[in-house]
């Protein structure tokens, strides 16, 4: 079913409390069978936005759509939608069982159908022999496998995931992402929306990636596009950390502190290079072979951080204040020394123009 | 005999340490024992040669059953209303809210025969709604007594309700849960110790009732605080007060061990 937010705006508190903006005018619209990721910094909007599909919250302005019906005025338990909150809120006096038959229980299923169902929802999300286990008696892993099978159970169309991993360790976290793959094949046709903070969950489970910030819809693109080409400069920071260079452009040429960007058409508007820092590659101040089709940057090093498969190197680039650039350096190359002279070559494929901040 | 030594050394000094501590409760001990057991013994003692016939009478017999019986009764009631108006409270968004829940606080703060004077003003053969005969019935302490102790079960129970998890209601709600059934799957089930603990307070409290009673109870309800009363001031026949209060005690306390036990052992179960 397809879930559709059109100009969707939520205010909380009152004139005395004062009122804050959540969200504000928000537009989303996310097809069956599709994961959109809502991405962006805490206190961004995210769960508002999320709440505001499950019916926790009334939005002050906008409609709610799900499958084209009109449901923002309905309450919580009429939308048939699955919710995992972060904290899973599984019941915590029922036993995994009946926290997953809960649903089923409240449309007053037949016995034989539930407990069915409950088996069939334990076992795909592998927790079949705890079933008879209290939710403090579970890892936050398994609680976390439960709250899912809480919320497939009554066989929502419409999945809404906040930031379900985000309670979890980094390793466990790995673990759960490829689960979350899985699952996704295992319910082709429901529409997902899943809130992060995470880039990497995002880039790795999301047909789309909408970027939030300051209770407003920065970006939304394919998560490959979005990625590759960012439409703005936040959303080229906040996914995957892209440097931004300030550029100045000089008888039809792109340069960033003086060096030319080869091959780099200037675009109105757009005043900074973002470039990756894994396409950014160190070398030895030594004199540029010219044949390359890359900028060259003259800078140094300022610090250095070790990452296991690669280290990220931070730089000063000499003529620009106030701008570092991070690179990182796979573990098969030499890191340079710490105030080391380098120059950052920048292949001009890896390099793209935004829009400079406004505001 | 070196060994012998070091061994009465060892246990010497770790002596020395636990009495040390020992030191620090005896000034409270010594305290409790003047203040209140001192007068308990007293009172046991006293009740001694009076036993067989207090115990034998009906007099005594009827007092305990009612005691028992408004006890009981005003708890229920007590649950009832409170779990009532801390769910209205607490879910149910009015302006004023704030407002109420003060009011339950300052509540507490009453002395609970002025809820029984009270009613005399509204029940009483001169009062507003003249129920003459309802004033002197059992009915009227147990109304009063609800009146007077619903606060104390609602006090703990709308502390648990504000702790309860917004998620948690969410989410049930997303699964198809009405108000009703939220409430009583999700609600209840995580407040309950908060009621427990509310509804055997106010057990305790109301078995020992002696205000309300007092006032509004004169002339066909006796409890066994009342008969106390009356043996023991009214008709100098002290040996049959302390036998009653012996018993009260013992009421007391027996109750007091059992909710315990009940209580903890469920508290050892949850964590
Ligand atoms: N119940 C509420 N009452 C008042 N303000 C709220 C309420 N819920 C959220 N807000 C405010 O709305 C804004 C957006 O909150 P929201 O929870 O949607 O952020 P988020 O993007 O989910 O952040 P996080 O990543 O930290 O979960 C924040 O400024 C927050 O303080
Ligand atoms: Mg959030």
């Amino acid at each position: 079913m397809t879930v559709q937010l059109e100009d969707v705006t939520v205010h909380f508190g009152n004139k005395h409390s004062g009122r804050t903006c959540a969200l504000e005018g928000f537009d989303l619209s996310v097809a069956a069978g599709e994961t959109v990721a809502l991405l962006g910094p805490s206190g961004s909007g995210k769960s508002t936005a999320l709440k505001a599909v499950a019916g926790f919250v009334r939005p002050t302005r906008g409609r709610i759509r799900l499958g084209g019906n009109d449901v923002t005025d309905l309450p919580p338990a009429r939308r048939g939608i699955g919710v995992v909150v972060q904290q899973y809120a599984l019941f915590p006096h029922l036993r995994v069982a009946d926290n997953v038959a809960f649903g089923l229980r409240a449309a007053r299923k037949p016995k034989a159908e539930v407990s069915r169902r409950v088996g069939e929802m334990l076992e795909m999300v592998g927790m079949t022999a705890y079933g008879r286990r209290f939710p403090r008696e579970l890892s936050g892993g398994q609680q976390q496998r439960v709250a899912i099978a809480r919320a497939l159970a009554i066989q929502p169309s419409v999945l809404l995931l906040d930031e379900p991993l985000a309670a979890l360790d980094a390793q466990l976290r790995a673990d759960m992402l490829g689960e979350l793959q899985k699952l996704r094949r295992e319910v082709p046709d429901i529409a997902i929306v899943y809130v992060t903070h995470d880039q990497s969950e995002a880039l790795a489970l999301a047909d789309r990636i909408a970027v939030m910030r300051d209770a407003r819809l920065v970006d939304i693109a394919p998560a490959a596009e979005l990625y590759a080409a960012p439409p703005s400069a936040f959303t080229a920071s906040f996914l995957g950390g892209a440097n931004l260079l300030p550029v100045s452009v000089d008888e039809g040429a792109v340069k960033v502190a003086g060096a030319v960007v080869p091959g780099l058409k200037p675009e109105d508007g757009k005043s900074l290079l973002c470039i990756r820092p894994h396409a950014i590659r160190l070398e030895p101040p030594e004199p540029a072979n010219a044949v390359e089709d890359v900028a060259r940057l003259v800078g140094r090093v300022v610090a250095a951080q070790w990452r296991g498969a690669s280290s990220q190197v931070t730089c000063l680039v000499d003529g620009l204040a106030d701008v570092v650039v991070r690179v990182d350096v796979p573990a098969d190359r030499r890191v340079p020394e710490l105030g080391a002279a380098v120059v950052m070559v920048l292949p001009v494929e890896a390099c793209s123009l935004v829009p400079a901040e406004v505001g | 005999m070196a060994v012998e030594a070091l061994g009465a050394t060892v246990v010497v000094s770790s002596q020395r340490r636990r009495d040390g501590k020992w030191l620090w409760v005896l000034p409270p001990l010594l305290v409790i024992a003047v203040l209140v057991v001192y007068p308990l013994v007293l009172v046991a003692i006293e009740s001694i040669p009076a036993w067989g016939d207090v115990v034998g009478s009906a007099e005594f017999r009827d007092a305990l059953v009612r005691t028992v019986q408004i006890a009981v009764s005003s708890t229920v009631g007590c649950l009832i209303v409170g779990t009532f108006l801390a769910v209205v409270i607490s879910f149910v968004p009015f302006p004023g809210a704030r407002v109420v829940a003060g009011l339950v606080d300052t509540m507490l703060a009453l002395p609970s025969f002025l809820v029984a004077l009270s009613f005399t003003f509204i029940y009483g053969t001169t009062g507003i709604l003249r129920a003459g005969g309802f004033l002197t019935s059992p009915w009227a302490v147990v109304l009063a007594e609800v009146t007077f102790y619903t606060p104390f079960v609602m006090r703990p129970l709308l502390a648990a309700m504000s702790r309860l998890p917004q998620a948690q209601l969410d989410v049930a709600a997303s699964l198809g849960a009405g108000p009703w059934r939220v409430l009583r799957q999700v609600v209840l089930p995580e407040v309950r110790p908060a009621l427990v603990a509310g509804g055997s307070l106010t057990l305790l409290l109301t078995l020992n009732e002696f205000g309300i009673v007092l006032f509004l109870g004169a002339k066909g309800t006796t409890t066994l605080p009342m008969l106390v009363h009356t043996k023991g001031i009214v008709m100098f026949d002290y040996p049959g007060a302390c036998v009653i209060a012996v018993v009260q005690i013992a009421l007391s306390l027996g109750l007091y061990a059992v909710l315990r036990m009940a209580l903890g052992g469920r508290r050892a179960r949850l964590d």
